[in-house]
């Protein structure tokens, strides 16, 4: 032995042994549980979409890695993380080919354009997803029901869509939670929420196995709790707060912090660690700043969900956040060493300048855009509803040919009910009478989602005539040229002058669904003939109709007389 | 942060003996400061005991033959850095009973502080800790400040190491006759021995044999690496913080090693300097582990064939785990800063190859006793931003602990990057005409 090499290590000689595969290995290991409620509760297609993120994902880092001739990286486990928070975060009824390109996304433009794994800006995950959102908005916005009794044994339709073809729409649009709360105003019970009896995103449904996961992160000191406790704790005082202001029209603090992706984020993306500040406080005033947006996107952005750019936000704000607040050194004199305006401080260098600089602008511009968009939101509200008011007052006479006077009734149960002046948060038709006091139609407002974002649309029913006798859009986002073609497109809009919306013998149903057709292949009088290039606006209000038609008109048939006998009064 | 002590192996072996090596191996730097100067020559006899070079300035300190041998060679010798220094080799004298010459006695009532400062540097006592800073220099009070607290310091915070331990338990009555020639030398009101948790039989052993004339009290910290750091430590007892970049003295304290007072407490009463040490002997490879009591200038090659090392040896630390450094050449020797020898085998070394990229866990953060920013301060040395780190993240209070590097899941050598970034700022400014 005295004749042998000895090696020669700096000090220290030992490691604690905990590993930064062991970390990420573990944090696959607490995602675990998510993914077989999501699989349980949604089925195949969220098994299937799982499977291929994580495989796009695990592939694309093995490639890029060999591409530029380093070693392969898979085995730090990073990727699979990545694939796993991307496939938990779509819908299960999602397109494998978008989540495979979703995958390719986070890796290459998410993580290994920056560097690789530690040099990342954002959580890639995160990245890939807001890709998936801008390139597919209507795919990643429909949802599929959860607990379907046949989800063991078929796939959603739409999971083995062909590349840039278009999906089958066999899930239903926008009755997530969230976004039924913030469209239509209904709300979820908290422990539907809390144990993942709601549809949703694959893997954000359950927020209880979340939770526990996370808990799992932390009792291994692989998590840092403050993250999660501090997004959490802010979302539910400022949705508290905003509750107590108005409970009718803000959520309640429950609901927020169990809907949508919030339990998911804040668990398992906003303490991505590469993404989060390192110093405590940083770690505190991330959290904050990630609750307030999220609070603030929901609230009053145009989306139903904000975990996502609240994250991405919070992801570019943390090395700044680290710049400026650091904790005291020892045998250093100041109590907590924050470098905002601090003059005398030495600045001989540019990082930390810049960083100033930058978060005084950046927080400057949040702080006024915030403000903007609260001020416009508010300011315009009475404007808004007023000029709404008009518009709906026109199109009203518009769907209904002939009508002179107008009545408007609320619907409650099946019986329909006179009212004046403004009623909110409740179904109104609207009948219309001739100059005799006849009644002509009545007209109902239906809405869905369409390719960009919700429809609304009011079309009149003639019980006399057993037919849809006119349409119109009442409010449409659809891109300009093509999906706009449903409000303007002379042929398209004939399709409502007279569309059958015949009842069945027992007067409960409507004989024939109203559907939208291929264009150009309307056959019978109940279908809609669509539009080419606009193919999927065209087929959402031909959904909107069917779904709208079927359950009004045998109620509007039901009240035929009593509207009759209300145009005498 | 609290690594694996591996303390129970030897702390409850009593103090051994060392048998004398048949050639000793005296390096003149075996301390922080100038080399000491030899004032013996090739072919003399000496004494055990005698001196052997005299201090090569203030702060510097003399050596003494620790065996009674003949100077055969005076040659450059190799050291733990790596460097070649000059050196005395003496060969043992087999035979002789190695009876240790007696100096001038100081007495701690007689005499001045200046005397036994005097006193403190002539026996050659540094600091046995480790870091091997001449004790004397410590000890000066500078003009204008005053001492107010002596501590003791009895922590032993690194790994496997039960050097102090040991002592405390042994040699109680050299560790309060210490106190008193320390008492007297800073000027202090009162002693406090700090001990951590885990050795609370040396606290009580203590605690029941503090002399009644003495003001000392023994006060417990809990078992936290790096306590035994004076900084830390300072705080730890006194709950005052050391400015950056000053000594506990700015606070009115001075630190001093337990395993050190108990040498002066043994050495200056017979005006004796410095023969040997104790040091723990242990690790996976190590068959016969235990305190010794070694006589300075053993070849480590003869100390490991003494208590039997492992056929699969693969490294060898002078000092502990965490600070302690590692051995290239067993042909170097025992020198007065050794507190301990660890040796390795290689299945016992866990430390991953593999280094991954830093993805900012902040487990740095967390560990460092000083709240640094190690994490960062890694990234700015691999781009070579040695002033930045020094102007705005503290890297000069840095005192090398290695928290960082022991939690880092990446395996960063952090420490070391800021060893390369300490010593690259301290040339850069030594070169720097004074302005």
């Amino acid at each position: 032995m005295l004749h042998k090499t000895l090696n020669i290590s700096t000090s220290p000689h030992i490691v604690k042994g905990l590993g930064t595969n062991d970390i990420m290995r573990n944090v696959v290991w607490a995602l675990v549980p998510v993914a077989i409620y999501a699989v349980y509760s949604f089925g195949l297609s969220a098994l299937l979409i799982l499977v291929t993120s994580t495989a796009a994902c695990v592939l694309t880092e093995h490639f890029l890695a060999r591409y530029s001739k380093k070693e392969s990286t898979i085995s730090d486990w990073s990727a699979v993380i990545t694939g796993l928070l991307l496939g938990l975060t779509l819908p299960p009824n999602f397109p494998l080919w978008m989540a495979f390109l979703g995958g390719i996304i986070s890796i290459a433009l998410g993580k290994f354009v920056f560097g690789g794994l530690g040099y990342n800006v954002f959580n890639p995950a995160l990245v890939g997803r807001a890709f998936l959102q801008a390139a597919f908005p209507v795919a990643i916005t429909t949802w599929f029901p959860v607990y379907a009794p046949e989800r063991f044994s078929t796939v959603s339709a739409a999971t083995f869509t062909l590349p840039f073809l278009e999906p089958a729409t066999d899930g239903f649009t926008g009755a997530t939670p969230l976004s039924a709360f913030k469209f239509d105003h209904v709300t979820t019970s908290t422990s539907d929420l809390a144990l993942g009896l709601i549809t949703g995103s694959t893997g954000e449904t359950c927020a209880v196995l979340i939770m526990l996961g996370g808990v799992y992160l932390v009792a291994r000191n692989m998590m840092n709790w403050r993250i999660p406790v501090s997004i959490l704790a802010t979302v539910y005082a400022l949705s508290g707060l905003l509750y107590m202001v108005n409970s009718q029209t803000y959520p309640s603090p429950d609901f927020m912090l169990f809907s949508g992706g919030l339990m998911l984020g804040a668990v398992f993306m906003a303490t991505d660690m590469v993404g989060s500040p390192i110093t405590p406080l940083g770690v505190w005033i991330y959290g904050a700043v990630i609750g307030l947006l999220v609070v603030v996107i929901r609230i009053w952005g145009g989306l139903p969900e904000g975990v996502m750019y609240a994250i991405l936000l919070g992801n570019a704000l943390s090395p700044h956040i680290d710049n400026l607040v650091r904790p005291r050194v020892y045998g250093t004199t100041k109590t907590l060493d924050i470098r905002l305006m601090n003059k005398e401080q030495p600045v001989n260098t540019t990082t930390e300048a810049n960083s100033r600089k930058m978060l005084i602008t950046m927080v400057g511009i949040g702080a006024i855009c915030a403000l903007l968009i609260v001020l416009s939101f508010q300011g315009t509200l009475p404007r808004i509803e007023k000029l709404k008011a008009e518009a709906l007052e026109k199109a009203i006479f518009k769907v209904i040919p002939g009508m002179v006077t107008k009545k408007t009734y609320q619907l409650e149960g099946s019986s329909l009910k006179e009212v004046t002046g403004k009623v909110k948060d409740a179904q109104l038709v609207y009948a219309g009478y001739d100059k005799d006091g006849k009644l002509v139609g009545v007209a109902v407002e239906a809405s869905g989602m369409g390719f960009a974002d919700v429809l609304r649309v009011l079309y009149g029913y003639d019980p006399n005539k057993q037919a849809v006798v006119g349409f119109y859009v009442l409010e449409s986002k659809e891109t300009p040229g093509l999906g706009d073609k449903i409000e303007k497109d002379p042929a398209f809009l004939s399709n409502f002058k007279a569309l059958d919306a015949a009842l069945s013998d027992d007067k409960n149903t409507l004989k024939n669904k109203v559907v939208t057709v291929k264009h150009g292949t309307k056959k019978n009088a109940w279908e809609v003939d669509g539009i080419t290039g606009a193919t999927i606006s065209s087929r959402a209000i031909g959904n909107i109709m069917g779904t709208s038609t079927n359950q009004m008109v045998p109620l509007l048939y039901k009240n035929k007389d009593f509207f009759e006998e209300k145009s005498h009064q | 942060m609290h690594p694996p002590e591996h303390k129970s192996e030897t702390n409850g072996l009593p103090i051994r003996q060392f048998p004398f090596a048949p050639v000793i191996i005296m390096p003149m730097v075996q301390h922080l400061g100038a080399p000491s100067q030899i004032i013996v020559r090739e072919g003399q006899e000496v004494v055990r005991g005698q001196l052997l070079a005299k201090a090569g300035g203030y702060v510097s300190v003399p050596q003494h033959a620790p065996v009674s041998g003949t100077v055969r060679k005076i040659a450059n010798v190799p050291t733990i850095s790596g460097k070649m220094v000059q050196g005395i080799y003496i060969e043992t004298f087999p035979f002789s009973g190695q009876e240790v010459m007696e100096g001038k006695p100081i007495d701690h009532e007689t005499a001045t502080r200046e005397e036994i400062l005097q006193g403190i540097q002539d026996a050659g006592i540094v600091g046995l800790g480790g870091a091997a800073f001449p004790t004397h220099v410590k000890l000066k009070i500078p003009e204008g400040k005053h001492c107010d607290t002596l501590i003791i310091n009895g922590i032993e915070c690194e790994p496997y190491l039960t050097t102090d331990h040991r002592v405390m338990l042994e040699q109680a009555d050299d560790i309060f006759t210490g106190i008193r020639y320390l008492l007297k030398a800073t000027g202090a009101k009162r002693v406090i021995i700090g001990i951590e948790a885990n050795k609370q039989d040396a606290a009580d052993y203590l605690s029941a044999r503090i002399p009644k004339d003495e003001p000392v009290t023994v006060q417990v910290v809990p078992v936290k690496y790096p306590q035994g750091a004076e900084k830390m430590l300072v705080t730890a007892l006194l709950g005052r913080e050391v400015p950056s970049g000053g000594l506990p003295i700015e606070v009115n304290a001075v630190v001093v090693n337990v395993a050190t007072t108990a040498e002066i407490g043994r050495l200056l009463p017979h005006g004796r300097g410095i023969q040997e040490r104790v040091i723990t002997i242990t690790g996976p490879g190590v068959k016969k582990k235990g305190n010794y009591l070694i006589p300075i200038g053993t070849p480590l090659r003869y100390v490991l064939e003494q208590v039997g090392a492992d056929e699969n040896v693969s490294e060898v630390y002078m000092g502990g785990p965490m600070m302690g450094v590692a051995v290239s050449n067993l042909d170097i020797s025992i020198t007065k800063g050794t507190s301990g020898i660890v040796v390795f085998t290689e299945n016992a070394i866990t430390r991953p190859e593999k280094v991954y990229p830093c993805i900012k866990c902040g487990a740095c953060v967390d560990a460092c006793p000083i709240s640094l920013n190690p994490s960062k301060l890694g990234i700015l040395a691999k781009f070579e931003a040695y002033d930045e780190m020094a102007a705005n993240y503290n890297l000069m209070d840095c005192f090398e602990c290695g928290s960082c590097s022991y939690v880092c899941p990446s395996h960063i050598p952090l420490v070391q990057y800021f060893r390369l970034s300490k010593s690259i700022i301290k040339k850069r400014n030594a070169a720097k005409p004074a302005a």
